[in-house]
């Protein structure tokens, strides 16, 4: 998958030079990949829409504090929310029992765990077998100074 | 905190790795920007946080949910700036993040936080043109406009506006972005003086929560673990400062000094936003809330000061989308610089000097993000990207817990020459690592399939790099600090 020649004596790794076509292919490559996810997920994922009352209560008989009564006037006044809207939160808002309002699924979880893991794992030894590959050629074999030749990119 | 040593260059002392390059490697970027600038970049992409987002926390948690979560995610965020401060001050190159993981840890990882930063900025920069365009629509029915306001003009407008005063530089840029941040950060401080925050009984009610642990707490611990994902908001891009540092006079001064009075900036923000929004809203209202400062300001305060918190939104969205094309269009043209993706992205504009191809290439990507998910009708996908721009960054906060203690493994302190040395080493590195796995879990609470699916398009993205993008790199060019060889290797 990669070139490797000796450029000049030095080991250096000579890279191909891309072609026009391919620097465009290449950047609309990962856009699309991202599209591609962002999409999936959206559609895959449907959200679970809010809980909505018909009949809208009175204030005086929401399960809320008289301070939050009073808040609430305040800002059905101001026109921030209607009787309708405050109904909607109110029921949205109340504690579902037990475990259901964060359900935990141990299978989702650990395929969750998983997937970073396994993510996690691939980038960092990839990584890590790169850069020795990058130290050797900018500072040489170990033990070696770095070669004069040795191209020092941001160096003053 | 300063550790000098002979021998060895100061980030100011190196050039710009551009510098090298072919014909047009003489050109740089310009460096033009200070301290105020940096807060400016730093506290500017974040401020909007406070202004709308935090409060889904709230809807996760209740009100100390909410209030947990800012203190908790603000101990992230200050071992996040106390990390980033330490090694930008010594890599000062564009890129922050990703120049630092080349340099520590290896180019495929360079490569993720590069994607990182971009994603993070661009959707980011995309939910704040969305949110900027249902802005200007509240505004004007306020105003007595009753008809109804194209969304897609206002979504292009700013970020063809904003992208185009970041083409023409650097300077002009931030320095508006100074200003406007200021005036949405001193508008937090005046509502909390008209509401008389300093007197909790004076317009402020609190009885609501304190009355019994079901209002206050209502889903319990496990409520407040989930609203760790939304704590987020209040600090999210702090970490946008390091993208400046190639563009400072003296990034060894400009980046610690900056990022420090930031998140400092941030988490007096962030408390008084909580406590005037919690003393004035009901939780059950607050927790859907769009504009919840404004909402506030409505309620409490009303005429001018309502007024002054309606422009702190706009400009606190506006100067977040600035910095948002600012940092991400830097990770781009930074990636190009080293082939890591096209080169054609890694040219410097020969007049003004920015890197004006990364910033143009990126504008269409950010409309489409923006205008999506109104031209679908699907507002989902709109939290999808939100989602993905949370988790980009938390992804990245991950790498910076093992980039810190290799930094200092392989070049111990004293080797080489650091604008601020961080104290109490490992100990924000630790700290940093258990809260992002505690903010991960959160994530997974409320959004476990995207969580899976973003690490998924990492991993493919990562696996293409490998196989089809490396072999473009050069390999010992990607080094570009003239530091000695790193211990160990």
């Amino acid at each position: 998958m990669s070139v490797d020649s000796a450029a000049g004596g030095t080991g250096s790794y000579v890279p191909p030079k891309q072609s026009r076509r391919g620097q465009v292919f290449d950047s609309v490559f990962i856009l699309a990949l991202l599209f591609a996810v962002l999409f999936g997920v959206t559609y895959y994922s449907n959200s679970a829409a809010a809980p909505t009352t018909s009949t809208a209560k009175p204030l005086g008989q929401l399960p809320i504090t008289q301070i939050e009564r009073q808040q609430y006037q305040r800002a059905i006044d101001e026109g921030l929310v209607d009787l309708k809207g405050v109904n909607d939160q109110v029921i949205a808002s109340t504690p579902k029992s037990g475990s259901k309002q964060y359900p935990i699924s141990p299978v989702a979880l650990l395929v969750t765990f998983a997937v970073i893991a396994g993510y996690l794992l691939f980038v960092f030894l990839m990584s890590f077998r790169e850069y020795r590959e990058v130290i050797r050629e900018r500072f040489g074999p170990p033990g070696a100074t770095p070669s004069p030749s040795t191209p020092r990119r941001g160096a003053a | 905190m300063t550790s000098v040593v002979p021998g060895n260059p100061s980030p100011e002392e190196v050039r710009p790795a551009a510098e090298s390059h072919g014909d047009k490697s003489h050109l740089a970027l310009k460096k033009v920007l200070g301290p105020a600038h940096i807060w400016g970049l730093g506290v500017g992409i974040v401020l909007v946080g406070e202004y709308m987002g935090w409060n889904f926390s709230v809807q996760k948690g209740g009100m100390f949910g909410a209030l947990i979560a800012a203190w908790v995610v603000g101990v992230l965020y200050t071992c996040v700036a106390m990390i980033d401060s330490e090694v930008t001050s010594t890599v000062a190159a564009a890129g922050g993040q990703y120049t630092q993981a080349k340099h520590m840890i290896g180019p495929l990882m360079a490569f993720n936080v590069g994607l990182f930063l971009v994603l993070e900025y661009t959707m980011l920069e995309a939910a704040d043109a969305n949110v900027m365009s249902y802005l200007v629509s509240t505004i004007a029915n306020h105003l007595g406009y009753t008809g109804d306001v194209n969304q897609y003009a206002f979504i292009i407008l700013a970020i063809m506006v904003l992208a185009f005063l970041n083409y023409r530089g650097v300077l002009a840029t931030l320095s508006i972005n100074m200003v406007i941040t200021a005036i949405a950060a001193i508008a937090i401080v005046v509502l909390f003086v008209s509401t008389q925050g300093w007197n909790p009984d004076a317009q402020l009610h609190f009885h609501g929560l304190v009355s019994s642990q079901a209002n206050a707490l209502p889903y319990g611990w496990l409520g407040v673990l989930a609203a760790f994902q939304f704590g987020m908001w209040y600090y999210l891009g702090i970490e946008g400062t390091c993208q400046a540092a190639e563009e400072c006079r003296s990034a060894a001064r400009s980046i610690p000094l900056g990022t420090m009075t930031g998140i400092i900036t941030l988490l007096m923000a962030a408390v008084l936003t909580w406590y005037v929004c919690a003393g004035t809203l009901p939780w059950q209202y607050l927790g859907v809330s769009i504009t919840p400062l404004f909402d506030t300001a409505l309620v409490n305060a009303g005429g001018a000061v309502a007024t002054l918190l309606a422009l702190g939104t706009v400009f606190a969205t506006l100067a977040s989308a600035n910095g948002c094309i600012n940092d991400a269009s830097r990770a781009w043209f930074s990636m190009g610089r080293d082939n890591y993706l096209p080169a054609w992205f890694g040219a410097i504009h020969p007049r003004y000097r920015t890197p004006f191809r990364a910033i143009l290439f990126l504008v269409p990507v950010a409309i489409a993000f923006a205008i999506l998910p109104v031209l679908l009708n699907k507002p989902e996908l709109l939290a999808t990207v939100i989602t993905f721009s949370i988790l980009s960054a938390l992804l990245m906060y991950s790498f910076m817990v093992p980039n810190m203690f290799r930094f200092r493994k392989l070049w111990p302190v004293g080797v080489l020459h650091r604008g601020y040395t961080h104290p109490l080493h490992p100990v924000p590195a630790i700290t940093l690592a258990v809260i992002a796995a505690l903010v991960l879990f959160a994530t997974f609470l409320g959004y476990g399939t995207t969580l899976v699916t973003l690490v998924i398009f990492y991993l493919l993205a990562s696996i293409w790099f490998v196989l089809f993008r490396y072999k473009y790199v050069r390999r010992g060019q990607q080094f570009t600090m003239p530091w000695p060889r790193p211990k160990g290797y």
